[in-house]
């Protein structure tokens, strides 16, 4: 076991490598380049600007930039006064030390202690729809397995695509309107409430300086922004847990349980849902996966302060150093969540053998 | 059993119908005697041909039958509300009409997904094809490309992107294309993986045929319907990836109306004119909802082993 989680980790190091080259290249085919977004300053003469530019090493050839974004340059002697001769020794200790530069938005802030500072936010909201989201799938897909070919199965399963198709900021828009508009105003003549929303209509608690109060005070908070992401997962979960719920049943042992005359909740639970769950480990990677790639639209939405809103307003102010960061932080995520959805996986599935066999 | 045993029997039963025998049917044939009879999937397809037809005789739509177009406005009819005269769906913050974008945004919304759709099943298949049939360093290269590519949120990507260059229409359908083949690549290639070791494919060898005669005329054409099954949902899943994109204020840029920044546009104005919101939502999820359908109707006639 120590092996394969090993060998799963080394398999992730030349994926991250891609995923630096991929996020460095797009950005430096970015059109307006550090300097002059660093010197839109019209009071700064063309010489600093050409200074500004050897330093920043932005002349280099692209492997030269690549490198010294990733591993520093302290190791190395660069043109620090740009005289055309390098003198000194860098001073990045580049993304693999834990140097992302600096943000341009929030001067002089390190973009990964932004990033730790929202990171809460967004675990939290995403822990809570995984949760959300199984509870809810697994339910639905074992009644809809249960009732086959009955009515709660075929509206169930219509159900799970329309809950694929709808656009997730749609359905978070319709429940701000519901919430906010709609029922507060079909409420107030009947004398329940005001008039004014039932629920927040975003952010993650009430706007009070020193942080937010613990989990349990603001939970009301969190009710639309969960069950709008969880939406998405309840529909996958409830038809992977129909399809592997109806192959476990057609199984030989469920037979055998049933010739020995067991109950059929004993059959059903016992020995049926507890196989039919295994397989579906399978899908706990791409669900972790999709939940962070959809965190943008969510917290945009909810204006929830995790990082996909970081990223969100980093992207829209061009700070650069910050949208790096949240790419690679996010691509780093989500690779773990892969590799502790296939550990998962391993470790529920005895018969999982840990070869090197191709996929 | 002998070897013309056969023959006698075709020779026996010349009706085979009468003769308590339904003749076989291959493939296609058996989807299509599927799909006939599926009720849901055929609604689907008929919404969808709907909206198709739609988008496509926007300009003569709304300038001919319904008198109006996409571009005036007019300040004195901002926000109309549903069914007011002259214009049947209302008017927008600008006093546009909005049946009009409706349609003009269907066209790109529609066209972004579908030929986004195409583009990226194009490059799949011939990377996919490549990779499973050739095998070794190649094939790990472009697994090793495809891992690092599916890790990064798709979504983070696009926007980065999209910040970057502002794209066009045209320009989303390249960057969906170039960001999009990597299931479909994963998937050609465990087919072709284990297509390659068939019979049918030794015997063409036999034969002489080359390796791009036996990828393009023998793997190919056997994973069609597997293909046509992706591209439904491909289409769907791009369509909403557009929006979300739009929405997010990343995708084509207004005054060019999509479904995506209509809905973003609207959301402003939500209070005064809910229709700005409710209709392009609707618009979308119908559209995403036949075309899941439709993946899903041709799945089931597809499968060889579900029985009639």
């Amino acid at each position: 076991m120590q092996r394969y989680i090993a060998r799963r980790l080394l398999q992730a190091i030349p994926t991250l490598f891609g995923i630096t080259i991929i996020v460095y290249f797009i950005m430096l085919l970015a059109p307006g380049d550090p300097v002059s977004l660093m010197t839109f300053d019209p009071t700064i003469r063309q010489d600093e600007r050409e200074r500004l530019a050897i330093k920043l090493g932005v002349n280099d050839p692209f492997h030269v930039q690549y490198l010294r974004w990733l591993i520093g340059d302290d190791w190395m002697m660069v043109d620090s006064n740009a005289d055309g001769e390098v003198d000194s020794w860098g001073d990045n200790y580049g993304i693999l030390r834990g140097d992302f530069g600096t943000s341009f938005k929030f001067r002089g802030s390190n973009p990964l202690h932004l990033i730790s500072q929202r990171l809460g936010a967004t675990i939290e909201l995403n822990i809570a729809a995984v949760l959300i989201g199984l509870t809810g799938g697994l339910l639905i897909g074992l009644l809809a397995a249960l009732q086959r070919g009955r009515a709660f199965d075929k509206s169930s399963r219509i159900f799970a695509v329309l809950g694929d198709a709808v656009p997730a900021f749609w359905f978070g828009l319709l429940a701000i309107m519901l919430m906010g508009l709609v029922l507060p105003r079909a409420l107030e003549p009947y004398g329940i409430g005001d008039g004014s929303p039932i629920l927040p209509m975003g952010g993650r608690c009430p706007p009070v300086r020193g942080g937010c109060p613990p989990i349990y005070a603001r939970l009301h908070y969190m009710i639309m922004p969960v069950l709008v992401s969880s939406m998405g997962p309840i529909a996958g979960w409830s038809r992977f847990m129909r399809a592997s719920m109806l192959e476990t049943i057609n199984s030989d042992y469920i037979r055998t349980a049933k010739a020995k005359g067991l109950t059929s909740r004993g059959v059903w639970i016992r020995h049926g849902l507890r196989n039919a769950i295994i397989p579906l480990t399978v899908f706990l990677g791409p669900l972790v996966f999709g939940l962070i790639g959809g965190s943008v639209i969510i917290e945009r939405i909810f204006s929830w302060p995790g990082i996909g809103l970081l990223l969100f307003d980093a992207v829209v102010s061009r700070d650069y150093p910050v949208v790096m960061t949240s790419v690679v932080i996010g691509a780093i995520l989500s690779i773990l969540g892969y590799i502790a959805a296939d550990i998962l996986y391993a470790l529920s599935d005895p018969r999982v053998r840990f070869s090197g066999a191709r996929p | 059993m002998t070897k013309d045993q056969p023959a006698v029997r075709i020779a026996k039963f010349k009706h085979p119908e009468q003769d308590g025998f339904t003749p076989s049917l291959n493939l296609y044939q058996k989807a299509f005697r599927r799909i006939r009879s599926d009720r849901p999937t055929l609604l689907a397809m008929a919404v969808l041909g709907l909206f198709v037809l739609l988008a496509v005789s926007a300009p003569f739509l709304s300038e001919t039958v319904f008198q109006v177009d996409q571009v005036t406005q007019s300040v004195r009819n901002k926000y109309q509300p549903l069914f007011s005269p002259g214009h049947l769906l209302g008017t927008d913050e600008l006093g546009r009409d909005h049946l009009s974008r409706l349609l003009y945004g269907g066209r790109i919304s529609l066209g972004i997904g579908i030929a986004a759709a195409f583009l990226s099943l194009g490059i799949g298949i011939v990377v996919g094809v490549f990779a499973g049939f050739y095998g070794g360093f190649a094939d790990d290269f472009i697994i090793w490309f495809i891992t690092t590519l599916n890790s990064i949120p798709g979504l983070f990507i696009l926007m980065l992107i999209s910040a970057v260059w502002k794209p066009t229409a045209a320009t989303l359908v390249l960057i969906f294309g170039i960001l999009g083949w990597t299931g479909i690549t994963r998937l050609v290639r465990a087919e072709t993986y284990s297509i390659k070791e068939r019979e049918y494919i030794i015997a063409a060898r036999a034969m002489g045929a080359s390796n791009w005669r036996i990828m393009f005329i023998h793997i190919v054409p056997n994973i069609f319907s597997l293909l046509i099954i992706t591209l439904s949902q491909a289409i769907g899943g791009l369509i909403l990836t557009e929006s979300a994109l739009s929405f997010l204020g990343f995708g084509v840029q207004p005054p060019t109306p999509t479904w995506g920044n209509m809905l973003s546009g609207g959301l402003e104005y939500a209070r005064k004119a809910p229709h700005l919101v409710y209709l392009p939502g609707l618009l979308i999820t119908t559209t995403v909802f036949c075309l899941y359908l439709i993946g899903d109707g041709l799945r089931d006639a597809f499968d060889p082993k579900i029985a009639d």
